[in-house]
């Protein structure tokens, strides 16, 4: 384990001075002197216990001198413990390295993880000499598969078992942190992280700009590729459209991509309730996406499952993609109107209330109502309330609001001439986004005002027009809005092109607030007559109310949230989970985690004939884009993110020359101990013969 | 000049050949560093006369002054110190004990020399006893004055004897002894001192009066070695390893104890007791033998 080691070895010439104690002992020894006695018998009462305890008492002497000439003679030669040490003192010894094998379900491409494998056995088998090696493999969390210091032959076998493909999605980052933390705790001189993987370009999204690899520690790549045509078509979101509530048929939208590097084709088919209801055929050129609707597909009342599917490919898990479905009812909205209008055409609510209520389309039901008469309102029957232009409110209608959100209620609001930024700020400053400042005239004469150029696609509003050929916001004009001071630099989820504020949104307590810096009608922009508007509207609508409703369809690996569903604590004791591959768990807090496998899962009641609730799970379909970074180009990255590396080597050599000092600090205890030992020695000399 | 210049080293007492010559050369210088000693009237001495009374022996009557008083006196100190003294010098083991030069039997020797010279030189008769665990020599009291030779060539060959054993040499010389008498003891009274007392109140039941000169080495009255020591027993097998810094106070206390018992059962028995310290000068101990006698007179 630890070995001792010496800085100063000359020292320890110093440990044959323990013999001089001896030598003067043996020299000076009190040879007992036999004198002939006449008054012997005033001795011979005397015990001798006393003579064998003083003797007992030199002998204890001779030891502590012995000892603490040794003590000295070692503490000179400062020692430390080699083991710890001896790398960062002589450049060499035993090295420190984990190995990350990447077990995203991307690495089934092709025989890309046998690869993996056999590349992670090879590296296992490179270390020797007392060398750390650490096994975890990764998708989008990371796992310690074994470690070994001496039998990697063990390890070998024990990775060999444990290691297998995922499901998961890539989180590189989560991985380097955990394999750096790992090579922290160790003080080998050579730490080195080696990273299997194919090195999708999707997973170091993840990478953080904050996030530094510590100085000093390596990272080598090793990737592993596939040479050749490679077909994937992967399934990648299912829309379900508003259910017309007579016929009870919606429209289901399939968004599929050829994520190969060759022409494709497959067929997609669709089943509800674990029965084919449509199919079709694809043909796609590498890297075509298609969304491919299934119309007037009859959903029956209640939770649907359903799924779509692809014919097989090189990938076969992005190939299924699982939804639940709810019937519900219409939800109702309150729309507070702060400039009703008699001619309904500038009524501050009129483009809102057309693109709620579309003919075959009841998903919302609107109550429209002037800021006056609020009181008789009790927020809590409606899924989401909407301040359209509202100037003033009562103070206690504001702290209702305020409640209502709180406890899970959806609020937008929407800003005009009306609004008072100084009243706003006063009775919403708990609940707005962001501080209302000025209004910005962008374009007196309605033309050429502020578009809205930047929108955050991976926030739940706009995720859906991430893609080419959606709705384009771009094309809406924006005359006049308010200046918005956000209460944080991530509640702006769409900004203008001048770099103002359009949407923010805060979460608070259990509800979401979204605040669009214009007007809700075309006082101040062209944008309800915009195609993007009615989208929007609905995004917005759907993401303020999407609390209530509990979301069912979630990522490989994600952490499903039961209290979603109307479960208790209390509930945990009577319920279970049918994952996908047909095995119950009891979950252990309303935290699901073990969403390991894409597919439905039921959660079950013992006293109850059906599920309780269903919820998807499916993979993270940017796994399936199979484009990958040249190392060439990640050292770019890393060094990138690392710019401080000299300066993080530097506290590493500080840290390292921090812990070779503290390693060597035996030294002091020795002398010390040396101290105690000498002082003991005079004390028990004092209380020795001589 | 201080009072360590008139007396003899003992040391140098023991170069000096021939027991008679020692003994000369203490009481001669004894003697006359006595002329200037304040002291006065001892009764073995001349110092008095008494006139002459009816029934008193003519052979006596000192003419010399009958011829210059015209009186007749008598010489007191004839009849009185006409005694029978016995000397008894124990020559057991451990009296062979010796620090320096001279050991306490040495030591004793000369002493028993210097006393019986001093008091055959005052016409008293002289004996000497020697002992261990029995007597070994007896030489009755005599003041002829060949007898002192042959007691100084017995002390001057002396030869040690076996173990210590008081009470019974006491006891038989008690016995032996049949005329009133000064019995003097000289010996380290390593024994049992009840033993030893007992058979002092014996010889002094029998009338004799007793000196004791109990003669110790300056080792065994000190105690100061240092080094470990084992020490033999000089008149057993008995061995002691002892460190003598541990075992000093417990020694010396025990060896006071042992004196005191001595002093005060002497002191009871109305025995004079002397202790001797074997590098002091014998003198000290005729000086203490003659303040005793005073004490007598």
């Amino acid at each position: 384990m630890f070995g001792l080691s010496f800085l100063n070895t000359t020292f320890l010439w110093g440990l044959a001075a323990a013999s001089l104690p001896i030598i003067i002992h043996l020299i000076k020894r009190n040879k007992a002197v036999k004198l002939p006695f006449a008054a012997i018998r005033f001795l011979q009462m005397e015990p001798n216990k006393r003579v064998r305890s003083q003797r007992w008492k030199q002998i204890l002497l001779l030891l502590l001198r012995i000892a603490a000439i040794l003590i000295l003679a070692l503490a000179f030669a400062r020692p430390f413990l080699a083991s710890q040490t001896s790398p960062v003192l002589w450049g060499e010894g035993p090295k420190a390295a984990v190995i990350l094998v990447d077990n995203s379900y991307s690495m089934a491409v092709a025989d890309n993880f046998e690869k993996a494998k056999v590349e992670t056995d090879r590296l296992i088998g490179s270390f020797g000499g007392k060398d750390q090696v650490s096994v975890m493999q990764f998708g989008l969390k990371t796992e310690l598969l074994g470690s070994a210091q001496a039998n990697y032959a063990g390890l070998a076998s024990q990775v060999g078992k444990k290691l297998r493909l995922s499901q998961q999605g890539t989180n590189y980052l989560q991985a380097l942190q955990a394999a750096e933390t790992i090579l922290l705790e160790s003080s080998s001189r050579e730490r080195t992280i080696y990273l299997i993987s194919d090195f999708q370009t999707a997973g170091w999204e993840s990478l953080s700009p904050q996030w530094q690899l510590e100085g000093g520690i390596k990272l080598d790549f090793l990737p592993i590729s596939h040479e050749g045509e490679t077909v994937n078509i992967g399934v990648q979101d299912v829309h379900v459209g508003q259910q017309e509530r007579r016929s009870q048929r919606a429209e289901i939208l399939v968004k599929v991509k050829n994520f190969g590097n060759a022409r494709a084709r497959s067929s997609l088919i669709l089943n509800i309730k674990k029965k084919k209801v449509g199919t079709r055929k694809l043909l796609l050129a590498a890297g075509e996406e298609r969304v491919v609707p299934f119309r007037e597909i009859k959903i029956p009342a209640g939770l649907v499952t359903g799924q779509v599917s692809l014919t097989d490919d090189d990938i076969e898990v992005d190939n299924r993609f699982h939804f639940v479905l709810e019937s519900e009812s219409t939800s109702q909205i309150l729309a507070i109107n702060g400039e009703p209008r008699g001619d309904v055409t500038q009524d501050e609510l009129f483009f809102f209330e057309r693109a709620i209520n579309l003919p075959g389309l009841a998903r919302y039901s609107v109550t429209r109502t002037g800021q006056g008469n609020l009181g008789r309102y009790d927020f809590n029957q409606y899924r989401a309330v909407v301040l359209a232009n509202v100037k003033d409110l009562p103070r206690s209608t504001a702290e209702r609001l305020a409640a209502y959100v709180h406890a899970g209620g959806g609020l937008v609001m929407t800003l005009g001439d009306k609004v008072n930024p100084n009243i706003f700020n006063s009775l919403f400053h708990d609940l707005a986004p962001g501080k209302l400042n000025n209004r910005a005239f962008a374009s007196l004469r309605r033309e050429n005002g502020v578009i809205m150029a930047q929108l955050d696609y991976q926030h739940p509003i706009f995720r859906v027009f991430a893609d080419a050929g959606q709705s384009d916001p771009s094309v809406a004009q924006f005359y006049q809005y308010f200046h918005v001071t956000p209460n944080a630099p991530e509640a702006v989820i769409a900004s203008y092109d001048d770099g103002s504020p359009a949407i923010l949104e805060k979460k608070t307590g259990d509800g979401k607030v979204v605040l669009l810096t214009s007007t809700l009608d075309t006082e101040w922009n062209n944008l309800p007559v915009k195609a993007f508007y009615l989208p929007m509207i609905y995004q917005i609508l759907e993401y303020v109310v999407s609390q209530k409703k509990g979301q069912r369809s979630f990522q490989v690996g994600n952490a499903i949230p039961l209290g979603a569903y109307g479960l208790s604590p209390g509930d945990l004791k009577h319920i279970s989970i049918l994952t996908p591959s047909g095995k119950k768990t009891v979950p252990r807090s309303l935290l699901f985690e073990a969403s390991t496998d894409a597919g439905i899962y039921e959660v079950q009641r013992a006293d109850s004939k059906g599920p309780v609730t269903m919820f998807a799970v499916n993979v993270d379909s940017r796994e399936s884009d199979l484009s990958a970074m040249p190392p060439a180009d990640l050292q770019t990255t890393i060094r990138q993110v690392t710019e401080n590396e000299v300066e993080s080597a530097s506290f590493g050599a500080q840290a390292l020359e921090s812990q070779v000092e503290n390693d060597q600090k035996l030294w002091r205890f020795a002398i010390l101990f040396a101290i105690v030992l000498l002082l003991g020695e005079t004390w028990l000399a004092n209380r020795t013969y001589r | 000049m201080s009072n360590n210049n008139r007396f003899l080293d003992p040391n140098i007492l023991s170069k000096i050949a021939g027991m008679e010559l020692r003994a000369r050369t203490v009481v001669e210088g004894f003697i006359s560093g006595l002329h200037r000693s304040p002291y006065r009237g001892f009764s073995v001495e001349f110092a008095e006369y008494r006139e002459y009374s009816p029934g008193d022996d003519i052979r006596f009557i000192d003419w010399k002054v009958f011829a210059r008083s015209d009186r007749y006196y008598v010489k007191a100190f004839e009849e009185e110190t006409n005694l029978g003294c016995h000397i008894l010098l124990d020559i057991s083991s451990s009296m062979n004990y010796k620090s320096d030069s001279l050991s306490k039997l040495e030591y004793g020797a000369y002493l028993a020399a210097s006393l019986g010279y001093m008091i055959f030189q005052q016409r008293d008769g002289v004996g000497l006893m020697t002992f261990d665990d029995e007597i070994r020599q007896y030489i009755p009291s005599r003041n002829r004055r060949g007898h002192m030779l042959s007691i100084l060539r017995h002390l001057e060959k002396l030869a040690h004897g076996h173990r210590t054993e008081l009470s019974l040499p006491l006891h038989q010389i008690a016995e032996m002894i049949g005329r009133k008498g000064m019995v003097i003891l000289i010996s380290d009274l390593l024994d049992d001192p009840a033993a030893v007392l007992d058979g002092l109140r014996h010889i002094r039941f029998k009338g004799h009066d007793v000196i004791v000169f109990q003669i110790m080495d300056d080792t065994e009255l000190n105690f100061p070695f240092e080094n470990a020591t084992r020490f033999i027993d000089m008149e057993g097998k008995t061995e002691i390893m002892a460190i003598p810094t541990m075992v000093k106070e417990t020694y010396m206390k025990r060896m006071q104890a042992h004196l005191e018992e001595f002093r005060k059962g002497c002191g009871r028995l109305q025995v004079d007791y002397h202790l001797l310290n074997t590098a002091q000068p014998l003198d000290f101990a005729l000086f203490s033998y003659l303040m005793s006698r005073s004490g007598k007179g």
